[in-house]
């Protein structure tokens, strides 16, 4: 009975949602064996084998639970992996008043977007680059 | 095609466990000393970590580790290898690793750097290369990096923000981490030669 229920007490813990972040998080990581983790910005998780990860955690800039005020963001990201140990990504973050200012701009957005796929239309990896197996184009606003 | 790669991983584990039972089982037969191969089997083990500990061991900048620094115009780049035991006591990574460790840092320079318009701050970030610098020249301190790149060989205990727990074979990780105050743009690329590259601008001239 005991073990039973810190076996659960254990699942619990890992499943504990993610915490209020304190700070912009963005994580991209791949683990190949064994991984057991908690985390204060992250989420728990049991691995055992290969797994590949990528979340990203915005902080509120109060702590009004009626009308919390998220920060502002302005992101555009390009992201290629593969195999374990071959990942190219560029990523452009803007913050507060400049992602306010950004964001109303869409000369300037396509600006960044042209800059971060290198001039395609596509997120695709520079020519000679090998071809990928993960490809993540996003672009998020805040606020 | 992951799913792939994670069959061969447990086959190739499995493989490698049976290979050394199967040797410790002959040499035990032939020998006639099984309880003693047990023995030596167990005492592997538990001294398998102390042998990579005794390889090597470094304490953040101290000890059995490569540490370089290199700079651009907006930014601060650090780059790191240690063999064997490794203690972080760093914010951004605590931790203990045994095994093999690769870490790439970037932190913002204290300095307020020259406000360009948009186009030119991507020209800039595009064109400066981090150029090495000696140690002596630059304190980071208590300063916490933006982003961080690690890769990790062998059996990891990690206590920091962003994961608390134990790993053991390899992990990958990128990471973003700003603070809520920050106020202005940040720019990362890494390509496919492994070459980073970064900007840092606290915040955009109105063009």
């Amino acid at each position: 009975m005991k073990i039973s229920l810190f076996k659960a007490g254990f699942i619990c813990f890992l499943l504990t949602g993610c915490m209020t972040p304190s700070h912009l998080v963005y994580v991209h990581g791949t683990t190949v064996g064994l991984d057991v983790s908690a985390s204060t910005q992250g989420t728990g998780r049991l691995v055992f084998g290969y797994d590949r990860d990528t979340f990203a955690l915005i902080p509120h800039k109060n702590d009004n639970e009626k009308e919390p005020d998220v920060m502002s963001l302005a992101a555009v990201s390009c992201v290629y992996a593969w195999g374990l140990d071959d990942v190219q990504f560029r990523h452009f973050v803007s913050t507060g008043t400049t992602a306010t200012n950004i964001v109303k701009e869409p000369i300037t957005l396509g600006q960044i977007k042209d800059s971060i796929q290198g001039g395609g239309e596509k997120c695709e990896p520079k020519e000679g680059a090998k071809k990928p197996t993960d490809n993540k184009n996003t672009a998020q606003g805040g606020k | 095609m992951e799913n792939d790669s994670i069959g061969l991983f447990v086959r190739k584990l499995f493989c490698c466990i049976s290979a050394i039972d199967s040797a410790m089982k002959q040499a035990s037969v032939r020998l006639n000393l099984s309880l003693r191969a047990f023995m030596i089997r167990q005492q592997l083990l538990l001294t398998y970590p102390l042998i990579m500990m005794m390889s090597g061991c470094a304490i953040n900048d101290k000890g059995f580790t490569q540490l370089r620094h290199f700079e651009n115009e907006t930014s601060y780049m650090t780059t790191q290898k240690t063999w064997g035991g490794f203690i972080s006591t760093r914010h951004s990574d605590r931790g203990l690793t045994l095994g093999h460790t690769e870490r790439i840092k970037v932190y913002p320079k204290a300095e307020k750097n020259a406000q360009l318009p948009l186009d030119q701050f991507l020209q800039q970030v595009d064109s400066s290369n981090f150029v090495e610098i000696n140690s002596k020249e630059i304190n980071l301190g208590n300063m916490q990096p933006f982003a961080w790149i690690d890769k990790n060989q062998g059996i990891m205990f990690h206590a920091n923000p962003i994961k608390i727990g134990f790993s053991a074979g390899i992990e990958l990780r990128s990471v973003l981490r700003l603070s809520p105050d920050f106020d202005g743009i940040f720019i990362i690329n890494r390509d496919q030669n492994g070459t980073v590259k970064a900007g840092i601008q606290e915040s955009l001239q109105q063009q």
